[in-house]
Parts: C-alpha cells; structure tokens; sequence
C-alpha cells in the first residue's frame, strides 16, 4: 500500500526573545519542538502520536495539516511537498486535511449557530448554497446528531460537551475529508460522555475509510482508536510499532516508564517506584546524544556522545536506542 | 450508539440572506435593550442622546427665528439683552439674537460633529486594529509607530495649529479629532485580535480554508465590534467637547452657531459679570449632559463587555 | 469517631438564570489517616463540596443547610474569626494550579517562611530550618528554595503546593484535583509522594478527582458524587471492585483501562440534569438502564452496610445488575 503522509526529517524550531548575553555573542536560540523526526502513515492507518507535554506532538500535528510550516525537511501528502502547495493546490489539500480540536467548547464561534458552523468548510469550498443544508443534514447523521432539526438553529452555549464535539466532528467529515488529525479529541469531555466520542470516531473512521492520526498523552485512548503508536519524547520519535505490541512489550526505556506510569481503575495494581527520575529537560537545551539520558536507567557513557537513531528492530518496529542496537 | 433511525428529515429551504440580516439585527436591538432595562444609567444616556437627536432632526421647526439674524423690537429698537419671555424663550443676546434658536441649531452642530467624529474613530480605529493585530508583523509595527505619534501630540494645541493651516471648518475639527482618537480604538481592539486570532474557532476556519478576508471580517470582527461602539461613543462626547473648546477660544467657523461659539460670544460681551444666565447656562448644560450621556452608554456597554464588572 | 463529617450538606449559587443547587444534601465522613477519594464528573459538586470545607467559597454561594463537623465543631456555624485559626493550621488546601498559590513575585523559600513566621509564630531561624525540611519531604531539592515559580516545572510547583499546605501539620488536606494538570509520569510521582506524607504524618486527605485510576491508585475511602448528591460510598477497594450502584458500573465500563482485552467502551447515554431546576427521584433515573417507575418519585434513601452505602432503590439486587451492567448492549438507550 502507498503511504498516503510521508515526512522526511522534519524541524520545527520556534525562535524566543534573546536576552542581551545572547545578542551580544551572535547566538539565535529556540524552542526545539520538533527536531528531526521522519515516519509514513499508509492510506487507511490510524496513528497515536503519543507524549507528554512538551513533546512536541502538537506541533507535528499542526505541520501534518500545514498549519505551520517546518524549519526544515519535507512534508508529502499523496506525493506533494505541502509545504510549497498555494493557490488552488492548497484550497484541495484544506478539503482533504481536516482537524478536530481538543477543546469544543472552544473551537466553534459562538456567534455561529449549528447549522452556519458545519456549513463554514463548504462556503470555503464553494460548494453551492443550494446543497449546504443536504451536506450538513448528512454530515450531522454520520456523527450520530440525531434530531438535525433540533439541533441546527442552536448556538454552542446551548450545548452539552458531547454534543459539541459531535458539532466539530460534523464540521470537520463535511467535505469528506480523506485525512484527519484530532488533537487531544476527548480530554476535556466527561468520562461518561468521552466513550461515546471515542466509538464514534472509531466507527466514522472505518465507514469512511480515513487516515486518521491521533494526538494525546493519553495511552490507553490511543489503544483504544490506533492501530500503531508513535512515542515522542523532546521532539523526537523514540518508538514507533503496532499500539498493542508498544503497550505489552515496550522497548526504549522511556516507554518503559510511561507504560508503567498510566493510572488503572483497580485498587490492586502495582505501587513500585518509576524506573525514571527527574523532569523533561528545557527544550531550548536538549541534551548532547540521546535526549533522555539524563533520566534513563540504562544510560551509558555512548548515550551522551552519540544520538541513537530510530532504527527498524523487527518487522514495522522502530526504536531509538543504543540498547537495542545489535 | 442510538443510531437514529427515524425518518430523514426534509431539508429546509435555506434561509435567504435578508431575512436572516433582519433577525441578526433584530436580535442585537433586543439584547441592547434588555442591558438597558437592567442598567439605568445607560438608560439615561440613551435618553439624552435620543432626545438631542430629536431636536437636532427638528431644529428648523423648533427654533423660533433664525440664530444669526439680528433681531429687533416693534417699536424699531434693537431686540438686545432681553430677558427670557413668550418672545424669546431664553432671552437675546446684546446684538439681539434669539438664544433659545441658537441653542437648538448649536446641538445640529454639536451632533454633527460628535458623530462623524465617532464614525471615523470607531471606523479607522477598527480597521487598523484588525490589519494591525491579525498580520502582525511588519505591518503591525508600522501601524503602532503612527499610533505612537498620534498619541503624543498634545490635543488643543494640533487641532488650533491645524485650523490656522486650513482654515477654521466644522470638517477641520472633525478631522483633527478623528486623527487623534483613533489611536486609543486601535490599540485596544488591536489587543483583542491578537488573542481572538489564536482561537480554536478562528483556527477551525483556517483549516477548513477560510480566506484572510473572512476570518478577519466574518469570525474576528463581529467579536469586537461592541469594543468599536464603546469607543466611538466615548470619541462623540470629545469630539463635542473639543469643537466646544476650540470655538470658545475663538478659533471655530464664524457661520456656524454652536454650544462653543455661544459660550464665546457670551464671554466677549461679558454676560456672566452682568449676569446674563440665560445666555451662557444653557449651552454649558447641554455639553455637560451630551459628554456625560456618552459616558453613560459607554459605561453600560462595558458591562456587557467584562461581566465581572456586575454585582 | 470520624475527623470530618459532613452532614445534608447544601450549597447553593445564586446565577443570572436562577439558584443553582450544587451540593443538594450530600452526607459523608473523612475518618482520622485515611485518603479519601471524593469522584464524580463536572459539576457534581465534588468541588463545591470540598470547598466548603475550607470556607472559601465565590461570592455568589451560599450555605442552604447541613453541617460541616470538624472534630465536633461545626465550622458553618462557628465563628469567622474560629474558621480562619482552624484553616492552614488544622485544614489545609492544595489547590489544582499550584500557581493558585504561589506568588509569581516571590521566592518559593519566602513564601514558605513567611507562612511559617506569620500563621505559625516561628523565628526566622527555625523558619529557614523548617522550609528546608518540607522541601525535602516533598521530594524537592533544597537548593531551590531561592527559585521563583516560574522557574519550576508542573510538578516541582504542585510538590511546593504541597510543602506549603503541609508547612504548618494540618490534620486534614484537601486537594483538588492535585495531579489533573499534570502528566503520567510527574502525576505518579507526586501521587506517590501525597500517599508517603500521609502515611508518615496520619494524615486525613480528601482527594477531589474525576478520574477513578487515580482513587483507586491512592484512596481508602471512595466517594461518588452524581448532580449534588452522594450516590455511593464505602471502602475503595469494596466501591471499585463491586460498584453497587448503576451510575458507578456505567462509569467503569466508559473507563479506558490499559490491563484488560481491548473491547469496547461503553459511554452512559445522556447528560446530567440541571440543577437549576427542582428534582424529584434518583437524579440518574433519566440515564440509568435500570430504572423503575418508584426511582422516578421520591426521595431514594441510602441502602448498605459495613460502611458502604449506595443511594439506589435496587442495590439488593447489585450482583445481578453488575452482570448485567458489563454487557454493553444493556447501556444502549432504545
């Protein structure tokens, strides 16, 4: 299968205010959000983008969608560098791209009633009035707004949480997108209200035959929507494999410790210390070598001095690690 | 899930786009009026300006005489220095005009020059705070240097300057507090799109392939929009209150009468040492309550801006 | 005999569209070293509750009934004056954002002393002597005590949050979703320090969370809240394993957990009611599969033993409807 999303070692460095020491020595320094990470995501896949904040999950997302532009490396969508689409090549992209946001209650004008909210992507489609109301009737359906009738004149204050990220999935399936990133798409909804979103996006992803990479800190909803993972730690991959093979048999070490890490819903579960210690370290400053040496229990004098690169170990497993370099 | 299986449901016809504006407008008007009932002093604000506004439409019908005319009596004298009567209901002036129609055509002028001041304030003042806060950039730092400028100008003496330059009009002084006021909107609405740019919802519409054009006037704009009201009303009563200032310093047009004029015709002819009240009270009072009254509204307007300022 | 107990608490708000019942008669304990875990989704006034507890509410609450005993001692009747000696000294509270209670402008050292100069009449020696010992019973290293926050990272700031409502030994913490903010591994962390200073000083802890993984990691105690009302309560261990009431099964079968087969997740259908409006029955009714036509009227007495208790008319029947609750078509509203 062709992949559908190809990056090849993409950068994203955010420049920050210098201080007058570092005008005064010529140095430029940055947010190294991204820093090289390369991966593929095959038509039809859905991908965990998992990390914890800071990682720089989020800002991959916004290059994946072309909502910022890489410091370097090369974003290809279906075979196009979108980073130098414009005009009508990016107008299709927009169509094919969509996102879903973490927050609802935020990410819908609210100004904008239900109906004018899903029909926006179609007026900046140009798709003809006359059809708005048919797209957004059906778009409504496929996210399980029953009741359209109820719901369209209604304004976002109006709304449950639940209702209101079915809205932003409306939105973002009404052009028929082929792609679809969703950043964090249940955390701030209710328990309660979170599985139905989640089963929902499971189901709409597979009638509609989507692309789907998903962002979150949240391991277990990852297992739950993704075939594959990839764990990012200080703007790097550090593992990529099948989400049920990460999670049962995890390889670099700071996986590891996030497996260990993630709270279960049973009073019996293990208490024993993290294999890890202190915090991320300042994304301006990365550590020389591997980024995660300063807190992993395995480091060695070679983790300092040279980077691990992400490496295949087995078949559609790729770690970055001098552990497991053979 | 509780796949729904009802029957589809016809789609209705869309809505054509004026009926739409009509409600959109009509909703607004209800909201506005419902933030009057709750809060009495921009109910009187309200009041006053609807008022002056009234007798500003009406001046021809409601002044008694013309304002510059030289009057005189039956009897052939001049028609000075009378007392407020049936005649002249706020006396004459000691050249026998009528005071009582000078007042009514001086709040047209008053208006006039408090609302297209206003206009051109909100109006200037929310396009460069759009431009200036949604591009960033180079184009901000322009924008925020003219600003700079404007702002550091000392107010009466520009627009006397000005005046000497051009020529004493009502448009001069409309200009020149225009050119001076739009800096304080700019800014303030500037802030606001920095923050309403970075909105998921603004984002949503970037994603979904928004053009600049209309994120900027269909997702942005109509936020701050109440932000250029607040201001504008704020400029009307400046505006006034400068057209005032200037005109009783003697650098105002000759031909038009206004509230400014008046007082400086009263204080060149010494009416307040002879006690001539009826001249000079009333055109003081209406520039007290027009100022006023455009605090008022403004004050009711924030409230409706940054809530926590109820209770 | 319970360090805290809480009695038909009600806490009403009073809002542009109405009073809001926010606590509407919520009953339960803190026994004496022991976390309490108070869960429920928003706005089922798990926060309010706690907060209650403090006496710092928002201008708009107001205190409708019930009583809030603390060692015997009413604190909603007792004197101002009486309430603000016993907070921070005897009742001490850790907020969700510890930049709630640091100071941006002060050093995290200072802010520290002065809490123990001020409130806790000690000299500055034994002050700066202090400050450093609750640093490192936080797990925070002494030297940066001359820190300004924002030269902390998420977890360093709640550990201080922690340091300084420990600063003066309360008996009773309340934390208000201590680690929500935080990430995995920095929210392990600092759950496992909270659990080792309770352990050490016998602490009572009552836990707000949304998030059951995390009383079931620490709490001993568990408390369900659902629109106001407690709906379930007793032992974690016996409340988790065995959830007697509908509401709680329903909140396990949505819970994505990482130890068990991926099957499905089930979401409980609907949202909770308004509190605005006046209620009458089980408050879940509307949601519940289990419903009978008496849950709908009435008032829905608490039915238990041992300690544990839930607030549903069928909780006889728990086991049955445990079995029933686990499969997923039983949650699908027809």
């Amino acid at each position: 299968m062709a992949a559908l999303l190809e990056a090849d070692d993409v950068v994203k460095h955010f420049p920050v205010k210098r201080s007058l020491g570092e005008i005064a020595t010529g140095r430029h320094p940055a947010v190294h959000a991204v820093d090289g990470i390369s991966f593929a995501i095959e038509s039809g896949e859905s991908v965990g983008l998992l990390g914890e904040s800071g990682c720089g999950k989020t800002t991959t997302g916004r290059l994946l969608l072309r909502l910022a532009v890489p410091t370097a490396g090369t974003i290809r969508f279906d075979g196009q560098d979108i980073g130098t689409l414009a005009g009508d090549d990016l107008a299709t992209f927009r169509r094919r791209a969509q996102l879903v946001f973490q927050n609802p209650f935020e990410a819908l004008n609210p100004r904008f009633t239900v109906l004018r909210a899903i029909a926006e992507p179609l007026v900046n489609a140009g798709v003809p009035r006359a059809d708005h109301q048919a797209r957004v009737v059906e778009a409504m359906r496929r996210v399980n707004l029953a009741d359209v009738d109820q719901h369209l004149d209604k304004y976002p204050h109006q709304m449950s949480g639940g209702q209101l990220q079915r809205v932003v999935l409306a939105r973002a399936l009404v052009l028929e997108p082929i792609f679809l990133v969703a950043d964090e798409p249940v955390s701030m909804l209710d328990v309660s209200v979170r599985a139905g979103i989640l089963n929902l996006m499971r189901d709409v992803r597979q009638a509609m035959g989507l692309t789907a990479v998903y962002i979150s800190h949240d391991l277990a909803l990852v297992r739950y929507v993704c075939d594959r993972t990839l764990v990012m730690y200080l703007g790097k991959v550090v593992e990529d494999g099948p989400t049920e093979e990460v999670i049962r048999l995890p390889q670099h070490p700071y996986t590891q410790a996030l497996v260990k890490a993630v709270p279960v819903p049973h009073v019996d579960q293990s208490h024993e210390p993290l294999p890890i210690k202190g915090n991320v370290p300042d994304a301006k400053n990365p550590p020389s070598g591997c980024r995660f040496r300063d807190r992993c229990p395995h480091a060695m004098a070679r983790c300092a001095s040279e980077e691990p690169p992400l490496r295949e170990v087995a078949p559609r497993r790729r770690v970055a690690c001098h552990l497991l370099a053979a | 899930m509780p796949a729904s299986l009802e029957p589809a449901t016809l789609p209705r016809p869309t809505p054509a786009l004026w009926p739409r504006l009509v409600r959109a407008v009509g909703r607004a008007i209800a909201r506005a009026a419902a933030q009057l009932r709750r809060d009495g002093f921009a109910l009187a604000g309200v009041t006053i300006y609807t008022v002056f506004a009234v007798v500003a439409l009406l001046a021809d019908v409601l002044a008694t005489h013309d304002p510059m005319e030289i009057l005189f009596l039956p009897t052939g004298k001049l028609a000075a220095n009378i007392r407020p009567g049936a005649d002249f209901l706020l006396g004459t002036t000691n050249l026998g005009r009528d005071i009582y129609s000078q007042l009514i055509h001086g709040t047209r002028s008053a208006l006039l020059v408090g609302l297209s001041a206003a206009v051109v304030v909100a109006s200037l003042g929310t396009v460069v705070g759009l431009v200036s806060g949604y591009f960033g950039g180079r184009i901000d730092m322009v924008m925020m240097r003219f600003a700079d400028v404007a702002l550091s100008l000392p107010f009466l003496p520009f627009v006397i300057v000005l005046i000497g330059f051009l020529g004493a009009s009502i448009n001069i002084i409309i200009m020149a507090v225009a050119l001076l006021l739009w800096p304080n909107t700019a800014r303030v609405i500037r802030s606001q799109v920095l923050s309403l740019r970075e909105r998921a919802y603004v984002e949503a519409a970037r994603v979904t392939g928004a053009s600049t054009w209309r994120i900027m006037f269909v997702h942005i704009a109509p936020n701050i929009l109440p932000l250029s009201f607040l201001y504008g009303s704020i400029a009307i009563g400046w505006a006034i209150l400068t057209e005032a200032s200037v005109s009783f310093l003697g650098f105002g047009s000759a031909n038009v009468v206004s509230w400014g004029y008046m007082l400086q015709d009263a204080f060149a002819s010494q009416a307040l040492s002879r006690g001539h009240f009826n001249w000079f009270i009333p055109p003081g009072l209406c520039i007290v309550l027009v100022v006023v009254a455009g605090f008022f509204i403004s004050r009711g307007y924030e409230e409706i801006f940054f809530p926590k300022l109820r209770d | 005999m319970a360090l805290l107990s809480i009695r038909d608490l009600r806490v009403h708000y009073r809002t542009p569209r109405g009073v809001t019942r926010a606590v509407d008669g919520a009953s339960f304990e803190v026994p004496e070293g022991q976390i309490v875990g108070l869960v429920g989704e928003s706005g089922c006034g798990k926060t309010t509750a706690a907060r209650a507890i403090t006496g710092v509410m928002p201008a708009n609450a107001r205190f409708a009934g019930g009583s809030i005993a603390y060692r015997g001692e009413d604190l909603l009747t007792a004197p101002d004056r009486r309430v603000k000696e016993l907070r921070w000294r005897d009742i001490a509270f850790i907020p969700q954002s510890a930049m709630n209670s640091l100071d941006p402008v002060y050093r995290v050292g200072a802010q520290l002393r002065e809490v123990l100069i001020e409130r806790g009449g000690m000299d500055r020696a034994r002050a700066t002597t202090r400050a450093a010992e609750l640093f490192d019973m936080v797990g925070l290293d002494q030297g940066r005590l001359d820190d300004y926050p924002h030269q902390f990272s998420g977890g360093m700031r709640q550990r201080a949050a922690i340091a300084l409502a420990l600063a003066l030994n309360p008996s009773l913490v309340i934390a208000d979703e201590p680690v929500t903010a935080l990430d995995v591994i920095v929210q392990r962390q600092v759950l496992d320090t909270i659990k080792s200073l309770q352990r050490r000083f016998n602490l009572s802890v009552i836990l707000v969370t949304h998030d059951i993984s995390v009383v079931a990691y620490v709490a001993d105690q568990v408390v369900v809240m659902y629109a106001g009302h407690v709906i379930e309560q007793g032992p974690a261990r016996a409340v988790l394993a065995e959830p007697n009431h509908p509401y709680t099964m329903g909140l396990y079968n949505a819970f994505p957990d990482l130890t068990s087969a991926v099957s499905s997740l089930v979401p409980i259908e609907g949202s909770p009611p308004d509190l605005s409006q006046e209620l009458t029955g089980c408050r879940f009714a509307p949601r519940c599969p289990f419903v009978i036509e008496p849950c709908r009227s009435g008032a829905i007495p608490d039915q238990g033993n041992d300690g544990r208790s839930a607030a549903c008319l069928r909780a006889a029947e728990a086991v049955e409807l445990r079995r029933l609750a686990r499969v997923p078509s039983t949650w699908l509203h027809s």
